[in-house]
């Protein structure tokens, strides 16, 4: 009541010189985990989706803090004064996430395969998981599909356009040269070619027998692959090839990377702006700033949605080409705020039990931003359950097939960790205040709600290393690794935006009012 | 006036926020529990003050919220699973539909919840109340301007009118009357 509280003001000034020994072994730590994990995981694709699995967890940190400082600036928001500074370091960490989107740029054909440059293969197994599976399924038997083989074996009609078509699928890819992209929708031309002409061939011999030959050449790669895809669930190959046609414009490698370039450039700018006037302030007091900031935040929102949302679309939504959901990007912004906040509370716990921020940041604070780790895990659940609800009512394969994919295969258990870990614990366990306003126990939260979103983002990128065919469950020690060393790196990075700058606004307008923030 | 007029307590007046906040908190230590502040804005801090212990409404809400949820759930599966199975959109009867009603279970949780707190609310606060002795008292106009008051209740174990009234004057307190009611 009455007279204020006071922060300690010897532990909020610039650290300096001191945190360069931290930033050293974090910053080294992180770039060797990364390079023994290189050497763990041979494959390189799946090293890849391991990378990009770790990538946009740590942007949806960064973005996500970028995202709240324009939200507390637009909202005038007094309570968050205190804890904007390790914000504002986790945004300004948008240059190390610019630096780490490289390998993904120059790999992007390990990862997309929409920018296939395994096309012999991959269009091997699409083609043996074509069109005649869902004739398959009401065939079912082996024996009934041997017989009419033998019986085709004989007709010479129709096995002189199965060559045709094996021989466009193992022609080498040099033969056509060119950009792997175009050669992609060319071979595609080509194979269609192939088939029409197959069928104008078969034409005129009874249609049963034409599916049951083809029934014959899914079994053989059902049984090939070791029964890996079931017949029911796989993907139909003109859904695939008219999926990559019609998207082609849109997923081709050279607009891909512009689009990168722009965002990262919004997202670069936004940040450097917001946190040099912010430490800009501190030098001159001048309240006109925070107007300023204030003011800029609301081109800076929207220019924010819509490139997160793209960003998401491009680089998560698209490992599945032929899948698409509206709410994606929404549902990765709810994980980063939640991601953000988190991380907030574990910088601000690390910071304050190494002596800093003493008395700028009570539990008053860490109650805050529990709630609005809390509230933005339940608005995860509440988009995420959305995409689901609305995909399983309209029951449509193109679109289930993306859920489906995911209960097979071993991902089922990582499905219903992520439904447990993502929602019913932290909602039963972290809904009290009490467990809000204990330091520890928000400290702990905080850091299992980042694993959580980690084992989301891993469910949603690790099925998709062979696309189309789901990739069993197989966690690696690189997943581990690459997950560690990124974010060794992510705060060596951290602490270097913060080394020379006040750990908190300290002549912000509305300091006082943070620093004697109460809730009701 | 009816002649069945009872004491019903002690009222007494402070001068500032500050002197009613310390002698609260030499109330609370004291050893009085019900005695009632009454000031002309909310003072933070005032409930640690006065030694209020933490609402117990939280508990309501989750028993009020599991009704909720309960009674969702049973009223789709049940319904759906047992007494009227239909199989709409080829999709399963009963708990193999669980998701189509998971926005339903969570609408009915959040509004008997709502419910909860609300009414919960006004019932522990004694609400609606029609009429307060404390009104008799004429200088307690003053509390919707400029006047801070403390009421200590005959309900208290420790009250005693004469023992009262001389701690209530120790503390600060002006004008210490006795209210009957």
């Amino acid at each position: 009541m009455g007279h204020g509280k006071n922060f300690d003001e010897k532990t909020v000034v610039a650290p300096g010189a001191k945190w360069n020994k931290a930033i050293a072994i974090f910053g080294l730590a992180g770039i060797a985990l990364i390079a023994i994990a290189c050497f763990t995981q041979p494959n390189k694709a799946q090293f890849m989706h391991s990378y990009l699995t770790s990538f946009m967890l740590f942007l949806s940190i960064t973005l996500g803090a970028l995202g709240f400082t324009m939200i507390n600036h637009i909202t005038r928001a007094g309570w968050s004064v205190t804890i904007r500074r390790v914000q504002e370091g986790f945004m300004k960490n948008i240059w190390l996430m610019a630096l780490l989107f490289l390998p993904i740029l120059f790999f992007a054909n390990e990862i997309f395969s929409w920018a296939d440059s395994r096309d012999g293969k991959t269009l091997e197994a699409e083609l043996k998981l074509d069109t005649y599976h869902f004739t398959d399924a009401h065939h079912g038997h082996d024996d009934h599909a041997e017989e009419v083989h033998d019986n085709h074996s004989q007709d010479d009609k129709v096995a002189a356009p199965k060559e045709v078509i094996k021989k466009e699928l193992v022609a080498p890819k040099d033969k056509i040269g060119g950009h792997p992209e175009k050669n992609r929708v060319r071979q595609t031309q080509e194979i269609s070619e192939a088939q029409d002409a197959a069928e104008a061939h078969i034409e005129g011999e009874e249609e049963e027998e034409a599916h049951s030959e083809g029934a014959h050449d899914a079994h053989d790669a059902h049984h090939a692959e070791g029964g890996r895809f079931d017949l029911a669930h796989g993907r139909h190959r003109a859904h695939l090839e008219h999926s990559l046609h019609v998207k082609h414009s849109y997923l081709n490698q050279s607009s891909f990377t512009q689009r990168a370039i722009i965002y990262f450039i919004i997202w670069i700018a936004l940040a450097f702006f917001m946190f040099k006037k912010s430490t800009s302030q501190d030098a001159d007091g001048n309240p006109q700033t925070t107007i300023l900031m204030g003011k800029a935040s609301a081109p800076g929102l929207m220019l924010y949605a819509l490139s997160l949302t793209f960003a998401s679309f491009d680089w998560m939504m698209s490992l599945d080409y032929a899948w698409f959901s509206t709410i994606y990007g929404v549902i990765y912004f709810a994980g980063g705020i939640m991601c953000m906040h988190a991380a907030t509370v574990l910088a601000v716990r690390v910071l304050q039990s190494k002596g800093y921020l003493q008395g700028a940041v009570d539990q008053e604070h860490y109650h805050d931003l529990g709630k609005l780790m809390w509230a933005f895990m339940i608005f995860w659940t509440y988009t995420a359950l959305s995409q689901y609800l609305i995909i399983w009512y309209a029951d449509i394969p193109e679109e289930t097939i993306w859920f489906l994919n995911r209960y097979k295969e071993g991902w089922l258990p990582v499905t219903y960790i992520v439904i447990a870990s993502h929602f019913l614990i932290p909602f039963a366990f972290f809904m009290s205040r009490h467990m809000k306003r204990n330091k520890n126990i928000c400290a702990f939260f905080a850091a299992w709600l980042i694993i959580a979103e980690f084992i989301y983002i891993y469910w949603q990128v690790m099925p998709t290393v062979t696309f189309p065919i789901t990739t069993p469950f197989s966690p690696s020690i690189a997943d581990a690794l690459i997950f560690l060393g990124m974010a060794g790196l992510y705060v060596a990075a951290f602490l270097l935006n913060l080394k020379n700058q006040n750990l908190i606004p300290v002549r912000d307008p509305r300091l006082k009012e943070s620093v004697n923030f109460v809730n009701l | 006036m009816s002649t069945q007029e009872k004491e019903w307590g002690l009222i007494t007046e402070f001068k500032s926020a500050k002197d009613i906040y310390h002698a609260a908190e030499k109330l609370r230590d004291s050893g009085f529990k019900k005695f009632e502040c009454y000031t002309p804005f909310p003072i933070h801090g005032m409930d640690d003050a006065m030694g209020i212990k933490a609402t117990k409404l939280p508990w309501l809400i989750l028993a009020c919220g599991l009704t909720g949820l309960a009674t969702a759930t049973g009223l789709q599966v049940i319904t759906n699973a047992d007494l009227y199975p239909m199989i709409i959109g080829g999709k399963p009867n009963g708990v193999g539909s669980l998701v189509a009603f998971l926005p339903v279970m969570f609408e009915l949780s959040v509004l008997f919840s709502a419910f909860g707190a609300v009414f919960g609310m006004i019932g522990i606060n004694g609400l609606p109340k029609l009429y307060n002795p404390v009104f008799k008292h004429e200088a307690f106009k003053k509390v919707t301007d400029d006047g801070f008051f403390i009421s200590v209740s005959v309900d208290d174990p420790k009250y005693n009118t004469q023992k009262t009234t001389e701690f209530l004057e120790k503390i600060g307190g002006k004008d210490v009357t006795v209210i009957n009611d």
